[in-house]
């Protein structure tokens, strides 16, 4: 292989100009292949942190509904008593906790209660959800702690974290009260101790944290919860994580984010497709480009071809020497295409910026990522030199060799 | 026969698929150790064709051509490059060095295919080969930068690398002025006296065959003289430098 290895070098050196030429074809490609890919990996990173960063990865919940009675009426001769399904709750959490605990891939198990409600205050009356939480927990998912945009982050006895949305609502500042009433029509007062903006609107406008023990007084639950909520490391893990939860608690329902969020996963999806299919792209134009500027080399140096194969150097070993040529140049083009691709990268996150002046979203480089193009690139820059290397291989010396 | 280290053995070579051109019809001679022989003859005559086939580039149409005793037209490709590489030097018209190496890396070239990287003794070797062809302060040039008689010095120079008993050399003084032409054959005649290797030049230059211990000359395909050992007699040295046609002529006016 030395044999090799150095002709091909020094075939690339003196060829300078057009080495220079495939090297900057390849370093452009992987150059828009990496930044294309980090900008489309580092988008839907951003998106799917947005939607599942600050929520439940996997809920747990009990099969079984349960009829509520919502209303009852009279007249001669009859009754009609109007029944709702409702959500049967947990019973035996601390237990499934526990069992969850096992799980190392688990970051968080956060036991909710969760139901509706109308906050009063003055004239108006808002539809709110409770979440009814033990704060050390549900912080875990929620962050919430990080997220209070006013006042302090407490929940326990009367205190209660609100949506900021919803306080604008009703005009709350962290230290009123305000009145709270279920669906069931129990209603106590409360304390408001902090705001939050959980970063969703519908989220903003709605919910109400408040302690666990406090929520299942108020819904008139003992030992239950309304479900298990869970996050994980890593978010797409989630799936098969619930599939061996679903093994172990056949009675409970389990659902993942990804069942929760099919659609965005699908758009995310074609996202994807499309950006592959412009990278394959890229690189079928790369290795064209290559595969041309190696042919005409290979016409270039029929002379040294004819001369070296009739020293002795088997057909195969010169086919070779061009197949390493393709390989060297791609290897070379990668790393500097990829170095300029995170370098554009780069430029984007500092140039383009939003009206608050910080970057859109993150853009991630995945060393796997790189290191595929980077192998992928090389492979092309081999392939390219594939029929080259072939007329290579099969030059006639003796035409070569008499025609000087 | 044992000592033959060059027989060709009734060997015919034809060219073209659709319109068959037999270029050889039918040749054999055979040389022996330390021989320093010629193949003369006119343009198209098939001396290349022929140097072709003991160079082992080329294959015969029909008929046997052994090196060394080893019947070359049953080898595969693979296996005459080999014995290109270790048992064969050659010298080109045309010079042939690589453009992109120093006047060192092409006289180190057959090494480099041969085994790889060279050792320290390879190295010596090749300078003490450019030394021989006189050629020392110019090794680190790039061949470009050699004169036509520089470059075929350092040919032959590739040419010995491997040791070879057999140097075919194609026209080696074709391409250059008299003078030059004059040290290059006296090196090889040199190379063929110090080391004993078997010379095959091909040429159309009569006076420097005339220098040669044998005579191969060859006209249309067919090996019309064979001449061998020494000449005494001017007349008998032109005789033999006269194309072979021009000795016919003589004969039938002397007759």
């Amino acid at each position: 292989m030395w044999f090799e290895i150095k002709m091909a070098f020094r075939f690339l050196i003196s060829g300078r100009t057009q080495t220079l030429l495939i090297l900057a074809g390849i370093t452009i490609g992987v150059a828009v292949q990496v930044f294309l890919g980090s900008l489309i990996s580092g988008l839907q990173a951003d998106l799917i942190q947005q939607t599942i960063g600050s929520s439940s990865h996997i809920t747990l919940r009990s099969e079984r509904e349960l009829p509520r009675q919502i209303s009852e009426t009279y007249s001669p001769g009859s009754r009609v008593i109007t029944f709702a399904d409702r959500q049967e709750g947990l019973k035996n959490y601390d237990l499934i906790r526990r069992e969850l605990e096992n799980y190392s891939e688990l970051t968080a198990i956060s036991p909710t209660i969760t139901g509706n409600g109308f906050a009063i205050r003055g004239g108006k009356s808002e539809s709110i959800v409770f979440r009814g939480i033990d704060f050390s927990e549900a912080d875990k998912i929620y962050n919430i702690s990080d997220r209070i945009t006013r006042g302090e982050a407490t929940v326990g006895g009367n205190d209660i974290l609100m949506g900021k949305n919803l306080a604008e609502e009703l005009n709350l500042a962290p230290g009123d009260t305000i009145q709270l009433r279920t669906a069931d029509d129990v209603q106590d007062r409360f304390r408001v101790s902090g705001l939050f903006d959980l970063g969703s609107q519908d989220l903003n406008e709605s919910w109400i944290f408040l302690a666990r023990s406090r929520a299942a007084s108020l819904f008139n639950l003992r030992n239950e919860v309304s479900n298990i909520e869970v996050q994980i490391e890593d978010v797409f893990a989630a799936e098969p994580l619930s599939e061996q939860l679903r093994q172990e608690f056949p009675e409970i329902e389990i659902e993942s984010w990804q069942q929760t969020n099919a659609d965005l996963l699908t758009a995310l999806e074609s996202q994807s497709t499309s950006s592959l299919v412009i990278q394959f792209f890229v690189i079928v134009a790369v290795t064209l480009g290559i595969a041309s500027v190696l042919a005409v080399s290979v016409v270039q140096k029929n002379k040294q071809i004819g001369i070296i194969k009739a020293i002795g150097a088997r057909p195969k070993r010169v086919g070779r020497i061009f197949l390493l040529q393709g390989g060297i140049i791609g290897a070379i083009g990668a790393v500097l295409g990829i170095l300029s691709g995170l370098g554009l990268s780069q430029l984007f996150v500092t140039l383009v910026r939003d009206a608050a002046g910080d970057p859109l979203f993150p853009i991630e480089a995945d060393p796997r990522f790189l290191a595929i193009s980077f192998i992928i690139a090389t492979i092309a820059g081999m392939l390219a030199a594939l029929v080259p290397a072939r007329n290579s291989a099969r030059l006639n010396t003796v035409e070569v060799i008499q025609n000087g | 026969m044992d000592n033959n280290i060059i027989e060709v053995e009734d060997v015919y070579k034809t060219y073209g698929d659709e319109v068959e051109t037999e270029v050889l019809h039918g040749v054999s001679f055979s040389l022996l150790e330390n021989d320093f022989a010629a193949i003369i003859g006119p343009s198209g005559s098939g001396k290349s064709t022929l140097l072709n086939l003991i160079a082992a580039l080329d294959k015969p149409t029909r008929g046997k051509v052994f090196i060394s005793g080893e019947d070359i037209t049953q080898l595969d490709e693979n296996k005459l490059a080999d014995l290109r590489n270790e048992k064969l030097g050659f010298v080109f018209q045309f010079h042939h060095l690589l453009p992109e190496f120093t006047a060192l890396e092409n006289v180190l070239m057959p090494v480099w295919i041969s085994q790889g990287k060279p050792t320290r003794e390879d190295e010596e070797w090749a300078e003490k080969l450019i030394d021989t062809v006189g050629m020392t302060p110019w090794k680190d040039n790039l061949s470009t930068k050699l004169s036509g008689g520089q470059k075929q010095r350092i040919a032959i120079a590739r040419s010995l690398m491997n040791k070879p008993g057999v140097i075919l050399a194609d026209e080696p003084t074709g391409n250059l002025d008299t003078d030059t032409s004059e040290q290059v054959f006296k090196l090889l005649r040199n190379i063929n006296q110090e080391f004993g290797t078997v010379f095959v030049i091909v040429t159309h230059d009569r006076h420097l065959a005339g220098r040669t211990d044998k005579i191969i000359e060859i006209v249309d395909g067919n090996i019309v003289r064979t001449l061998s050992g020494s000449k005494t007699d001017e007349f008998e040295v032109w005789d033999e430098m006269a194309p072979g046609y021009c000795v016919e002529h003589k004969k039938k006016v002397e007759v």
